[in-house]
């Protein structure tokens, strides 16, 4: 369906060219301009780089023809990884039975080496966050995103993402209180 | 001291900073599924429900003696013409599922259950299914099955919600969160099922990809 209730989370993208003969070439520009940064949302959520391109090339597979100029927005592209991150990761909290830490976030010897303890503390603890907590804390300060904006991406009410991000950090201090 | 707040910031940008770009190009559409193929897949859908709903409720209850409601809610699970949908049941007297051991669902279930359904951001609409419109679309898919359906009463038929899922949501988040309400037996999923129903479905299962397209309920 295309008649997705969004409001706009930024302008559009500025037309120049009618939109049905350039919405192909309007979806090849940001795919460019925004590929990178999704995969590293997706990342943050999901801890392996692979997954995450995968989940990132599915929701652009399905945006053919659908393209939609100040419909499709970074909002509603961002919620379509959110939602593809989230089904792999409920397929594997069924395959295992349970669910696990999010693996390959900082757990991998590589990572590291390449970040440091202390940061890697914070994602191991992070991983560890319940999936709705840690994505409002991704969105929240690696996006850079505002109350509004990730309530719109969750597609859940600002006050529950103020009380998920308060509750985050609350045990995200408790957890790593001793050495901050 | 960093504030929790600098080191989150701090630590998210430095693990994003070791993905690369590796421009990858933009991958091509998905390909349309033909319209000619519509009543075979149907078939294999309708096949694939009842296998995923009776292998479910097996696990879950080893009681072999009214397979026959099961089988004829897995087969009213079909899909409708206006694209895939979440089919929630409801549970009816003498279902020998056990989250439904307490008997049908009460008013105030079907209530809530409807409430939660709405409420829900994937969902775009839902209507409800009563026992004779689910009657007549199984006589309707299986006339060519006399036996099957001499077998069968209205009275067999589940009542269930339809959820109408937005383009690009989780319909299987819908699902799940529909068998965990009191007065359901079964949820099914059917954009799962028809990701999942040959060919690509057997290629899925061999390499163990296998998606949970339907929900046994979990009880009141």
């Amino acid at each position: 369906m295309d008649s997705e209730i969004l409001r706009l989370a930024e302008p559009a993208p500025k037309v120049s060219a009618p939109p049905v003969a350039s919405s192909d070439a309007e979806l090849v520009a940001f795919y460019r301009r925004h590929r990178l940064s999704l995969v590293r949302f997706a990342v943050l959520l999901l801890g392996d780089q692979e997954t995450a391109e995968d989940v990132v090339q599915d929701v652009f597979t399905r945006l053919h023809g659908k393209w939609r100029p100040g419909v499709t927005t970074i909002a509603y592209v961002r919620t379509c990884v959110l939602n593809g991150s989230r089904s792999i990761l409920r397929r594997r909290a069924v395959v295992l039975r349970r669910v696990e830490p999010v693996a390959g976030l900082a757990d991998s010897a590589e990572t590291a080496a390449l970040i440091g303890e202390s940061r890697r503390e914070v994602l191991l603890a992070l991983a560890r966050l319940p999936r709705r907590q840690r994505e409002a804390l991704v969105m929240r300060y690696y996006l850079d995103l505002s109350d509004a904006e990730i309530a719109e991406v969750m597609r859940v009410r600002q006050s529950t993402v103020r009380s998920m991000t308060a509750r985050a950090l609350a045990r995200l201090l408790r957890e790593l209180g001793d050495n901050a | 001291m960093n504030s929790i707040e600098e080191r989150l910031r701090d630590a998210m940008a430095a693990r994003a900073e070791i993905v690369g770009d590796d421009d990858r190009p933009l991958p091509a559409p998905r390909p349309r599924r033909s319209s000619g193929g519509g009543l075979v897949r149907v078939a294999a859908v309708v096949l694939t429900v009842s296998v995923t709903a009776l292998g479910v409720v097996r696990l879950a209850a080893p009681s072999p003696e009214s397979q026959e409601s099961i089988v004829a809610m897995s087969l009213s699970g079909t899909v409708p013409s206006g694209g895939p949908e979440v089919s929630v049941f409801l549970c009816k007297d003498g279902d020998p599922i056990p989250s439904c051991a307490g008997g049908g669902i009460t008013r105030s279930e079907r209530m809530n259950l409807q409430r939660e359904l709405e409420a829900r951001p994937e969902v775009e609409g839902i209507r409800f299914e009563d026992r004779q419109q689910a009657w007549d679309n199984f006589r309707r898919q299986h006339e060519d099955d006399p036996q099957l359906l001499k077998a069968m009463t209205p009275t067999d038929m589940p009542e269930s919600f339809r959820a109408r899922i937005r383009a690009g949501a989780d319909s299987s988040a819908v699902a799940q969160a529909a068998s965990e309400l009191p007065g359901v037996s079964l949820s099914v999923d059917q954009a799962c099922i028809i990701d999942n129903s040959p060919p690509w479905g057997i290629v899925k299962r061999l390499l163990g990809w296998s998606e949970q397209c339907s929900f046994t309920g979990e009880g009141r």
